[in-house]
């Protein structure tokens, strides 16, 4: 499991984590072909152009989620959500997030989605700001 | 006559979200003439090598091969301690050359390794390749220091985009698939129970089994608390210690063996766009077996419904449920529907509208060694010698499975 500071400073990964921090949601692309690239890459397969990060509105489609009961992941207390969303902005890409455990009983697939920011801590006291997504209308906007 | 690559690419059709491989037509060129395997355990604290080497003392023996008369090795590659060619002639005492692969073993390469042999056949590399793959995940597990999750912790962007979140390790990936399954289909927990029952019994019935003495009832499947929903414990698969090994030769040659040879018809391999992360697939309620399985049944030959028996790479109870529809066995979305009317069990013949699959008890009761015992058991069916056989058994198809890639491989009784 990496440090806030690994994350931080993560080759391709580095500036979605930055952003986090910083209160915005951000994915990888390519500027001269206006293509979104998820996973980041240093570089467009297509035109070979450095990529670069855009900001993203912040609503998404649910894919899917799981309610993980047992530590099968020693860094967190169960129960936590890990999920998949799909940004509404940007069609085709595929965010892994979480969810608050609150909504557990409120997740419905392809409902739309909001992102918000807040610590994740890990059980063994790491901790570092993250976007996360919630049901629409949950967040007293 | 061989089928061109064109030809095969036609008939196994295109698709947007992954494709299969460019195999060539070995259709009927090699066989398996020889299957062994060790007792398969918890933690036991035995050595990969030394199970390894047991379970080809074992498949030799049935092959009645000496094993002198072995000149290729496949095993494979990212598991701790897999056999040499070293490691081989010092065991038995012998002093050949062998033909090398780091392409074979289990999950998809234990359907892909006969394509490699077959390839190495024809280049007059080897003529007699045994195929071994051995695993203590079991004793791993107990001592914290090997398990499957290793690599996918290691690599660097899932570290960095899917590990913060927690979306680690296998089991999670694929309750998040299989709750959009539900979703998309209405496949409901009774239905997905059906798989790990229906394996259950036949791990009952099967020797060798490590659940052989654990019945599973629907109740007792529903009272099990969830894990990562819908997964409960008997949706997910053991974690054992154990080898399996199995040998093969042309197929000419495979006729000079006791055993009646066991014909590879047809192999497939497919893979995800955006492979290594299957977060990234596009279609979270289907396996690369989509584009694999049309591969293999093109190059042998055979439709779906064809196939008397199948093996399943069943990690999870979702993931066996998508890869049966893969294959072209049920609808797409039909695969709960159809397992929980009993279509997998080995008495319920292809003529009563099943498809016998995982009569050993599979991944999620027989053992954990990611497939070996799967080919291992369908060359048994074909045979005609398992323990839960099927009746009248002509072909046989393995489904194997990484995530981001699946293998098809179609066998056939010798004509």
């Amino acid at each position: 499991m990496l440090e806030q500071r690994d994350l931080l400073n993560h080759a391709l990964a580095g500036p979605f984590w930055q952003a986090a921090a910083d209160g915005k949601l951000v994915i990888c692309s390519c500027a001269n072909c206006e293509v979104d690239i998820w996973y980041p890459k240093e570089r467009c397969d297509h035109c070979n152009q450095e990529t670069s990060w855009r900001e993203l509105g912040g609503r998404a489609r649910l894919l899917s989620w799981t309610v993980v009961e047992r530590a099968l992941n020693p860094n967190f207390a169960v129960p936590y959500i890990p999920a998949l969303v799909e940004p509404l902005d940007a069609p085709g890409v595929q965010l892994v997030t979480w969810i608050k455990p609150d909504f557990r009983d409120a997740l419905v697939c392809d409902m739309v989605v909001h992102v918000a920011f807040d610590l994740i801590r890990t059980t063994d006291g790491k901790e570092f700001r993250a976007p996360y997504f919630e049901p629409a209308g949950q967040q007293g906007e | 006559m061989q089928k061109s690559l064109a030809n095969l690419r036609k008939k196994s059709g295109t698709h947007d979200w992954g494709a299969a491989a460019d195999l060539e037509d070995i259709s009927g060129e090699v066989a398996i003439v020889g299957v062994g395997e060790t007792a398969f355990t918890g933690a036991s604290h035995r050595n990969n090598k030394a199970m390894a080497l047991e379970a080809i003392e074992s498949a030799l023996l049935d092959a009645q091969i000496s094993p002198d008369c072995v000149d290729g090795l496949m095993v494979s590659f990212g598991i701790a301690e897999q056999l040499t060619p070293q490691d081989y002639r010092d065991h038995f005492g012998t002093e050949q050359d062998i033909w090398f692969s780091d392409q074979g073993g289990a999950m998809i390469w234990a359907a892909t390794c006969a394509y490699e042999a077959a390839m190495a056949i024809r280049a007059k590399q080897a003529s007699v390749i045994v195929n071994v793959f051995a695993v203590n995940w079991a004793s791993g597990r107990q001592q914290g220091s090997a398990s499957p999750g290793d690599w996918h912790a290691s690599e660097s962007l899932k570290a960095a985009l899917e590990m913060p979140f927690g979306w680690h390790p296998q089991p999670l990936y694929f309750a998040t698939f299989m709750r959009r399954h539900m979703h998309e289909f209405g496949t409901t927990e009774e239905q997905l129970a059906a798989i790990p029952i229906t394996f259950r019994q036949h791990a009952n019935s099967h020797p060798g089994a490590k659940l052989r003495e654990k019945a599973l009832s629907l109740e007792g499947y529903l009272n099990q608390p969830m894990i990562a929903d819908p997964f409960r414990v008997a949706d997910c698969c053991l974690i054992s210690d154990g080898a399996g090994a199995f040998v093969m030769t042309s197929t000419e040659q495979a006729r000079d063996y006791p055993k009646p040879p066991v014909v590879v018809a047809g192999v497939g391999r497919g893979m995800i766009e955006g492979a290594p992360y299957i977060s990234q697939q596009k279609q979270l309620t289907a396996t690369p077996q989509t584009f694999s399985a049309p591969w293999a049944y093109a190059m042998a030959d055979i439709t779906p419904k064809d196939l008397d028996v199948i093996g399943v790479y069943d990690c999870f109870s979702g993931t066996a449920l998508m890869q049966i529809e893969d294959m072209g066995l049920c609808p797409k979305g039909a695969g709960g529907e159809f397992a929980a009317k009993g279509n997998l069990h080995f008495e319920r013949t292809r003529s009563q509208g099943g498809i016998p699959c995982n009569t050993h008890g599979g991944l999620l009761a027989h053992a954990y060694v990611l497939g070996i015992s799967h080919v291992i058991e369908l060359v048994r069916q074909v045979r005609g010698e398992a323990t839960n056989q099927v009746e009248g058994v002509e072909v046989a198809a393995y489904a194997g499975f990484t995530a981001e890639e699946s293998s098809t491989l179609v066998l056939r009784r010798d004509a």
